[in-house]
């Protein structure tokens, strides 16, 4: 039989060899692209897999006293201001262990993943949220930064995170959701209210 | 050479075999699956009337659709929805503990809307309950307007259970119609206090 006189090292060769030759067909070695995140303005809407969402406004703040948020000295709020729309059927709370709708990069000293501090409810600062079924509501998503490391006019950038359904449990009850991914991404200039307004 | 096996002997075990594949498919396709393994006890209630599970008690006296909401401690949060608010009381039957109004869910057609923390202690969503003691206050939900007035909201449901995960514990259904009355503009809801009113 050819096959067994035939070396074992001219099969390794010979298969690797008809793989790139494949490969060459849908551009070989060469760096795939990846495919970007698009890139959306303020106040674009940005439909993902669960949630809608609209930011609208960046912006630094000394501290939200009224929702007992006071940042350690020296140490600022950053507020992203967005209207969230839940688009399936049930109550979605919003982690505040997991930055899983919106979250922040390009800010020093403030990791991609860090979470929200707080997620406040713009209209009545209420912060335990929960975005019902068809009912927009606007949140401002509170993260604290060292005051030295952003001032006004400084360049953020907004992630729009989708959590991604898997499957249901097998062992345990209820969905299973993957790390969130990033679906779209804008660029915000920074205002400061200083002290902000009280309500 | 071994002794042939009689021909009933084949009959035999082919029939048995049957047998047992037939048992176990009855076995298979009546066992309870996971959702029915694991579902809520349901209580079935009715608007006015006091529905009992195992650590559950719950009377709803109203539900009302309305544009806007005052609580008893001044909170008038406002919604891109409506609110629909459902007084009720209720109580633990047998144990305080862990007994928190967990579960108060609206269901309308296939959605369902949790009751709002957001008006925080005015409300007696997530309030402890008392065994034996009951408590009376508001519960606010948000609402699509278009869903509050659809046709499916005729037949919607209020589950309450007395924890945040109402698996294999009673759960209070209550069919609530919020059609029924004209949905108004704004109202005023008292603070939730003890005792039946």
């Amino acid at each position: 039989m050819l096959a067994d006189r035939l070396p074992t090292r001219w099969l390794v060769t010979g298969s690797t060899a008809v793989l790139l030759g494949l490969s060459a067909l849908f551009g070989g070695l060469e760096t795939a692209p990846v495919q970007a995140a698009p890139v959306l303005a303020a106040g674009d809407t940005h439909v993902g897999s669960e949630l809608t969402v609209t930011v609208d406004q960046a912006l630094l703040i000394d501290a939200f006293p009224e929702q007992y948020l006071t940042p350690k000295a020296g140490n600022r709020l950053l507020v992203v201001r967005a209207v969230v729309e839940n688009t399936t059927t049930e109550p979605r709370r919003l982690s505040p262990v997991e930055a899983d709708s919106v979250g922040v990069t390009g800010v020093p000293g403030l990791s991609t993943a860090k979470p929200p501090l707080r997620i406040l409810v713009i209209d009545d600062g209420s912060d335990r949220v929960v975005v019902q079924p068809g009912v927009p509501v606007e949140l401002a998503y509170v993260w604290e930064i060292d005051g030295a490391d952003l001032a006004a006019g400084d360049t953020i950038t907004v992630t729009l995170l989708n959590r991604l359904y898997i499957s249901e449990g097998e062992l345990t009850y209820g969905g299973l959701y993957g790390d969130p991914v990033v679906a779209a991404t804008l660029d915000l200039v920074l205002d400061d209210v200083g002290a902000g307004v009280s309500e | 050479m071994t002794a042939a096996v009689p021909r009933w002997r084949h009959a035999a075990n082919g029939l048995t075999l049957v047998g047992i594949l037939a048992i176990a498919a009855v076995v298979l396709h009546t066992a309870p699956d996971r959702e029915l393994q694991q579902s809520p006890i349901t209580v079935t209630g009715a608007l006015g009337e006091r529905a009992s599970g195992r650590n559950i008690a719950a009377t709803v006296q109203s539900v009302t659709v309305t544009e806007s909401v005052t609580a008893g401690d001044g909170w008038a949060g406002a919604t891109t929805g409506v609110w629909v608010v459902v007084e009720l009381t209720v109580e633990a039957v047998v144990t305080d503990q862990a007994a928190v109004l967990g579960t108060a869910v609206l269901r309308v057609g296939d959605a369902g809307f949790s009751a709002s923390t957001r008006p925080g202690p005015a409300t007696v969503a997530a309030a402890s309950l008392a065994t034996g003691i009951p408590l009376t206050g508001p519960l606010m939900f948000e609402l699509p307007a278009d869903v509050a007035a659809s046709a499916a909201a005729a037949h919607a449901t209020l589950e309450l259970a007395a924890n945040s995960d109402p698996r294999v514990d009673s759960q209070i259904v209550v069919p609530l119609d919020l059609t029924a009355d004209e949905p108004q503009t704004s109202i005023d809801v008292a603070y939730p206090e003890w005792g039946a009113r």
